[in-house]
């Protein structure tokens, strides 16, 4: 057993012994086979030599006049033969392996033997004999080399008692002599034996080293939790992948795969339970891809595979990819529990999607990007027609995000009346503006979507209801502001767990009143999550805050659930009202959505009346407030407190027609 | 594996075999015949010192270890000889080289045995068989030298030569060593 270090380097890897030992037998059973394959020429040209030489000193027999080969000719050509083949057959389809060595080792012997036998036991034809063991000793193997020592002792043993004068040049045997020749051997293997030690020190060492550099070099390029590879090797990896394309003009995929919901699994299951998903992942995905593939985890639960094509069909990275897909059907089970799991996939090829590796993950990532967007647990190949827009979107995006920081934001104020004969005010919605520091004002239709896209709308939900708060409080605080506010809330503000929370902090915060704040929220936002919606408004109801239904009739609702919440006020959506004079269709919808609305105890707000027509016919059908560029147009903060304070001075609830 | 231990098994038997064959060559004695007791006269008139005949095959390559041995012992001997080499010839040697006649043997004759009269009047069936006649034309010594087939080296048939030689008597084995070589001619056919 090797010495443990008194004080390892805390990063040092400690060969694993098994792992020398194993690597040592490698070494030496691929040394073994190069020895094998020179001991193999160095056997037939021996034959060759042999029957040469048997040729050289006795080509013939003679009996009389009539000749015929020479026995010793012919035992060199057949006898030598066995000796030869023999080993050459077992180096041929043994090779390296140790009956090979001791195959080689007898033969080798038999060979020498004969040799001296032909040779009439001179003495230089011994020297054979120390050639031989000095080559087997090549082979690094003590056994072997006993062996043969063995071999060639027992042969001069067995002539020197038959055949003495085929050894010794005597007929009588001589002990003494044998005993000579012994020695000369074990002076012989002595050194050899010496030398085999060190050599074998020599491999154990550079076995070590071998498993050390290995071991770090795993460290460098492999994920420890998965053993793939990790994402220096696969750039690495890439980079050749791409030089060997480019020379074959062959073509790949580069599959991007992220695990759905990750972070909310591993809350659930815990770091130990997620490190176990993130083990099955990675085995469900390698048991897709061919041993040809190349897999990857980058980081996180995000995973890189590379996909060679087949038959150069481009279309393969996707078959692969919904393989993967199959893959993730079944849940993951984790002791006591099931987790349904899936991926989102995105897809780049090379060369059509990039032609360098950053590229081509970029591309890839860009893909998968987009599926989390759309729903996840799906695959999408890149195009550059789909994401052309991105780069304009990236832009935007980062140009909204410095809006936000430098204060280019603010609210207007568009008045909400009741219906009647003095259209009373009865508040605002708050509506969110940008003024561009160079392109001046960006109109709501092009920064909003980009925001819900981004999810830079939860900022910008956050930043209207402080804003909307606190000018509520300041007004309510001066008496100008009797009714509420209204703020638009977000799909994506209302999917958070701490929504309703975040919301009356925020009140808290401003000292706002809550029946100074109405919350806005479309009837899809509901919808959803509904239960959890369900929660929010129930929780910001008791608060205090009024709830209304915004865009009503525009999106997918179920009356069954929106019956179960309570709500206040229900806005009309500005598609009706549009036609709500001129169109019997519309004025029949408004009309049974009022007397909805009115049964379930809600108010009727309805959005975008534009002239008298479409007021009058709201206010017969019952309609109990109304907002519109009819009554007035959204102001920003000082004309809005401008018309409070004229409303106030006035003492009157009347406003002119713009 | 079966076959791998095939292969060994016939590997195995086929060295036995070959080894069997080698010792049996090596050791396998050429024919003899008794040679004539006294030296004939129309052959040699006189003799003034021991007369030794060395019957060879030209072609024979076992040979040259007689001579080497041969030459051994006459630098042992302590008496000089007269050496004769008896060498057989035939026409289906011609054309062809010989075996090498520059042995190390000095101070000999040759004698062209033409179709092998001389080596069957002298009973010399074998290549490297050997006869030592004293001045008195009494045989002291027949047979071989060498220990075995092409091996030089001492054997009991080089000791009894050099007694021979050295005591110019016979030795109880002067008639039971063993020659090994080619045959000049066929006990069964003596021509």
């Amino acid at each position: 057993m090797p010495s443990k270090p008194s004080n390892p380097a805390p990063c040092t890897p400690q060969p694993d012994l098994l792992g020398v030992e194993a690597e040592v037998r490698r070494q030496v059973t691929n040394h073994c086979r190069r020895i094998d394959r020179n001991f193999a020429w160095l056997m037939l040209l021996q034959w060759a030599f042999a029957i040469a030489y048997a040729l050289w000193i006795s080509p013939l027999a003679w009996a009389g006049d009539t000749s015929y080969l020479h026995p010793h000719v012919s035992l060199a050509i057949f006898y030598g033969g066995v000796l030869t083949l023999v080993p050459v057959l077992f180096i041929r389809y043994a090779p390296g392996q140790r009956v090979t060595r001791f195959v080689v080792a007898v033969t080798q012997m038999l060979m020498s033997a004969l040799l001296i036998h032909l040779a009439a036991g001179r003495i230089e034809a011994h020297f054979h004999i120390f050639g031989s063991l000095a080559f087997l000793a090549f082979y690094l193997d003590l056994q072997v080399l006993l062996v043969a020592s063995a071999i060639i002792a027992l042969d001069h043993y067995l002539r020197g008692v038959f055949l003495p004068f085929s050894i010794f040049g005597s007929y009588e045997p001589q002990p003494w002599r044998w005993l000579e020749h012994t020695g000369w051997f074990i002076f012989c293997d002595v050194f050899l034996i010496l030398g085999c030690s060190s050599r074998r020190r020599g491999l154990r060492e550079a076995a070590k080293r071998h498993i050390e550099r290995a071991a770090l070099l795993r460290r460098a390029h492999y994920d420890a939790l998965t053993g793939l590879p990790n994402r220096s090797y696969l750039s690495e990896w890439l980079k050749d992948a791409i030089r060997e394309a480019e020379a074959n003009h062959s073509c790949f995929s580069c599959l991007y795969i992220d695990l759905d919901r990750f972070k909310e699994i591993n809350d659930q299951l815990g770091h130990s339970g997620g490190d176990r998903l993130l083990a099955e992942i990675a085995l469900r995905i390698r048991s897709r891809l061919d041993d040809g593939a190349f897999l990857a985890r980058i980081g996180g639960d995000e995973f890189v595979a590379i996909i060679l094509e087949v038959d150069s069909k481009p279309l393969h990275g996707e078959e692969v990819a919904r393989s993967i897909l199959r893959a993730f059907s079944q849940p993951f089970r984790d002791q006591e529990t099931q987790i349904p799991i899936g991926v989102s996939i995105g897809i780049s090829a090379y060369p059509r999607h990039g032609s360098d590796e950053a590229e081509l993950l970029h591309h890839a990532d860009q893909a998968m990007f987009r599926v989390k967007r759309v729903g996840r647990n799906h695959y999408l190949t890149y195009s550059s027609q789909l994401f052309a827009a991105d780069a304009e979107r990236a832009i935007a995006e980062s140009d909204l995000l410095r809006a936000i920081r430098q204060d280019e934001l603010s609210l207007h104020y568009q008045p909400i009346f009741r219906t009647g004969l003095h259209n009373h005010l009865i508040g605002f919605e708050a509506l969110m503006r940008w003024t561009h520091s160079v392109r001046g004002n960006i109109s709501p239709a092009h920064f909003i979507p980009l925001a819900e896209e981004t999810g830079l709308i939860v900022r910008l939900g956050d930043f209207a209801l402080h804003e909307a708060c606190r000018q509520a409080t300041d007004w309510r605080h001066r008496g100008l502001l009797q009714g509420s506010i209204a703020v638009n809330v977000s799909s994506l503000q209302l999917a958070r767990e701490d929504f309703a929370e975040s919301v009356i902090l925020t009140l808290r915060q401003h000292y706002t009143p809550p029946e100074a704040i109405e919350l806005e929220v479309t009837e899809s936002a509901l919808m959803q999550d509904f239960s959890l919606a369900e929660r929010h408004l129930r929780q910001l109801r008791d608060f205090g805050i009024r709830i209304s239904i915004d865009d009503f009739g525009t999106g997918y609702s179920s009356l069954g659930r929106l019956r179960k919440l309570t709500l206040d006020t229900l806005k009309i959506d500005r598609l009706f009202v549009e036609g709500v004079a001129t169109s019997e269709a519309d004025r029949t919808v408004v009309e049974h959505i009022i007397g909805m609305a009115h049964t379930l105890g809600m108010k009727v707000v309805a959005e975008g009346v534009e002239n008298e027509t479409q007021l009058q016919t709201l206010c017969d059908l019952g309609c109990d407030y109304i907002q519109g560029f009819l009554l007035a147009r959204p102001q920003d903060r000082d004309k809005t407190e401008l018309l409070l304070q004229n409303l106030a001075k006035d003492k009157t609830p009347n406003l002119p027609a713009p | 594996m079966l076959g791998r231990t095939v292969l060994v098994s016939t590997a195995f038997f086929a060295i036995l075999c070959g080894w069997f064959q080698l010792v049996r060559f090596s050791t396998t004695a050429g024919e003899q015949s008794p040679a004539p007791v006294l030296l004939p006269a129309d052959l040699v008139p006189s003799a003034s010192q021991p007369l030794l005949l060395v019957f060879v095959h030209p072609q024979c390559s076992c040979t040259a270890a007689t001579f080497e041995q041969l030459d051994r012992l006459l630098n042992q001997a302590t008496q000089s000889v007269e050496l004769v080499l008896v060498v057989y010839d035939s026409a289906a040697f011609h054309g062809r080289p010989p075996m090498d006649a520059s042995t190390p043997l000095h101070h000999h004759r040759v004698l062209v045995d033409t179709g092998g009269r001389l080596a069957r009047r002298f009973g010399a069936a074998t290549s490297g068989e050997i006869l030592l006649y004293s001045p008195a034309r009494r045989l002291l010594f027949q047979g071989g030298i060498t220990p075995g087939r092409a091996h030089a080296g001492d054997s009991p048939g080089s000791q009894a030569l050099l007694a021979a030689i050295d005591s110019g008597r016979p030795t109880p084995s002067t008639f039971q060593n063993t020659v090994f070589g080619c045959p000049i001619f066929r006990l069964a056919h003596p021509g």
